[in-house]
């Protein structure tokens, strides 16, 4: 039998038990409730608004994850499973599994909510560019939480939780406001998004996805050197 | 003379053979373990089937070192375990259960999920789960909170329920960081008294008082390295109290770490 759906299972139940399933969720929901309930919210397109949206959701996911993963060291519940000869390795890709299946259960009933508001706005939107957008966008948001997972990892629960958020905030707002940044970081899918009625290159938003995966698969391998190395 | 030969394979009629027991093969055996200034050129070789109440100062030293034993912290330096080195689950790591102060259980569950999910993550059958589920109710004195969450039972609950997690695999060696601290001595006495002959047991305690019967040895840690290991019946024999004071005047009337 393999350990690794039973520490997922117990990730998801301990995340639904302490209400962090909940917010994670309520996270990337409301990012597209906001632009449904609220299409026409200053001069941004309301693809704008989602993509700040998104970007503030992942934020605040990434320092949920970096707290949660603290936690987990600093209460002794990953001693414990370390200590029943669970692999460090497999506590930390059962909780990344765990967040990302939250973050997922958000994201894809927000990113339609998004749609259905950002469709009519502009009505030759391609679909197609919408969801690779969307990929972009959500690689940036994998990296956030790989992120947390790496300062989880490392730091205590405040600090990680805060340099996280710094970190995140920081890319996206890089992503957003600075344009000689935006093809550069794994934020990039943010302005992609944002900027999806004005169209772009099918291949910048490959890009961006590459971006992001490969951020998130450096930051995964560190957080598991880490956690290998840290006292539990 | 010869040693008689072994009649069976069992486990048992092997354990019980006098040439095993010659042997004295170690459970435990480390070398030069260091991570300063709690363990520095740290050695020590515990002989299978030993009960070792293990007391340092300062107290951190004792707590790092069983923890480095259960692979939870990071020291440098040899380590065998169950008569490997290798740490991995293939290695010892199956075959070893540590018991901390902080015992580590989410407090949502109950004790049967705890010990339901100690028993998959230790590969156990259905029956088997079971069967040994039922033991550790009894012997632990859990069935009256068994399917109540245990943050409604208090700490002294989540270290019995953790103490039945840690034997419910059957390992072979256990090491037990200030356990059950939340309960009263006798009661602490009486839940200590592990069972199996063949298992070893380490109990690393700040204030011993209660451990007389349940040990039979002792070693004293001292600026990180090993400054005593003898049988604790030394100190019924020179008239000195189990305490840390005893074993310190254990220790000195000793003169040295090879015990």
């Amino acid at each position: 039998m393999s350990l690794f759906p039973a520490v997922t299972w117990l990730a998801v139940r301990e995340l639904w038990i302490s209400f962090r399933l909940v917010t994670i969720i309520a996270l990337f929901l409301l990012a597209g409730a906001f632009v449904a309930l609220l299409p026409g919210l200053g001069q941004r397109q309301p693809a704008s608004w989602y993509a700040i949206g998104l970007a503030v959701a992942s934020a605040a996911a990434g320092g949920l994850t970096a707290a949660i993963l603290s936690l987990e060291r600093k209460r002794g519940t990953a001693a414990w499973l370390a200590s029943r000869a669970v692999p460090r390795v497999t506590l930390l890709v059962g909780w990344f599994i765990a967040l990302l299946a939250a973050a997922a259960a958000g994201f894809v009933p927000g990113s339609a909510l998004a749609w259905f508001t950002i469709m009519p706005a502009s009505p030759t939107l391609d679909p197609q560019r919408f969801a690779l957008g969307l990929l972009a966008a959500g690689s940036g948001s994998l990296a956030c939480v790989a992120l947390g997972m790496l300062a989880g990892a490392l730091l205590p629960p405040a600090r990680a939780t805060l340099l996280t958020l710094l970190v995140c905030a920081a890319a996206a707002a890089g992503s957003l406001a600075v344009p000689d940044a935006r093809s550069l970081t794994p934020a990039s899918g943010y302005f992609l998004l944002a900027e999806v009625p004005a169209g772009w290159p099918l291949g910048r938003a490959l890009q961006a996805i590459g971006i992001g995966l490969a951020t998130t698969a450096l930051l995964l391998a560190g957080a598991g050197l880490a956690l290998e190395r840290a006292d539990l | 003379m010869g040693i008689p030969p072994v009649k069976s394979s069992t486990p048992e009629a092997l354990w019980s053979a006098r040439s095993v027991r010659v042997l004295r093969p170690a459970a435990v055996n480390c070398q030069n373990l260091e991570r300063r200034p709690l363990l520095d050129g740290f050695s020590l070789r515990v002989p299978v089937g030993s009960r070792l109440l293990l007391v340092a100062q300062p107290d951190a030293s004792a707590s790092l070192l069983l923890r480095a034993l259960a692979g939870l912290a990071r020291v440098r330096g040899r380590i065998e375990m169950a008569g490997t080195g290798d740490p991995s689950r293939a290695g010892w790591a199956r075959r070893v259960a540590y018991v901390g102060a902080d015992p580590g259980l989410y407090a949502w569950m109950s004790p049967r999920e705890a010990l339901q999910l100690a028993a998959r993550l230790a590969e156990l059958s259905h029956e088997e789960t079971d069967r040994r589920t039922e033991a550790a109710v009894e012997r632990y004195g859990l069935a009256g909170s068994l399917e109540r969450p245990m943050i409604h039972g208090g700490p002294g609950l989540m270290q019995r329920v953790a103490l039945a997690a840690a034997l419910l695999g059957d390992p072979e060696v256990l090491l037990l960081d200030e356990p059950l601290r939340a309960l009263d001595p006798d009661e602490r006495a009486g839940l200590l008294t592990i069972p199996g002959a063949r298992r070893t047991v380490i109990i690393a305690i700040r204030y011993p008082a209660s451990e007389g019967g349940i040990c039979s040895g002792v070693a004293l840690i001292r600026a990180g390295r090993l400054a005593f290991a003898g049988p604790l019946s030394g100190l019924d024999a020179r008239g000195l109290p189990l305490s840390m004071r005893g074993i310190e005047a254990l220790a000195a009337a000793s003169g040295g770490p090879a015990g």
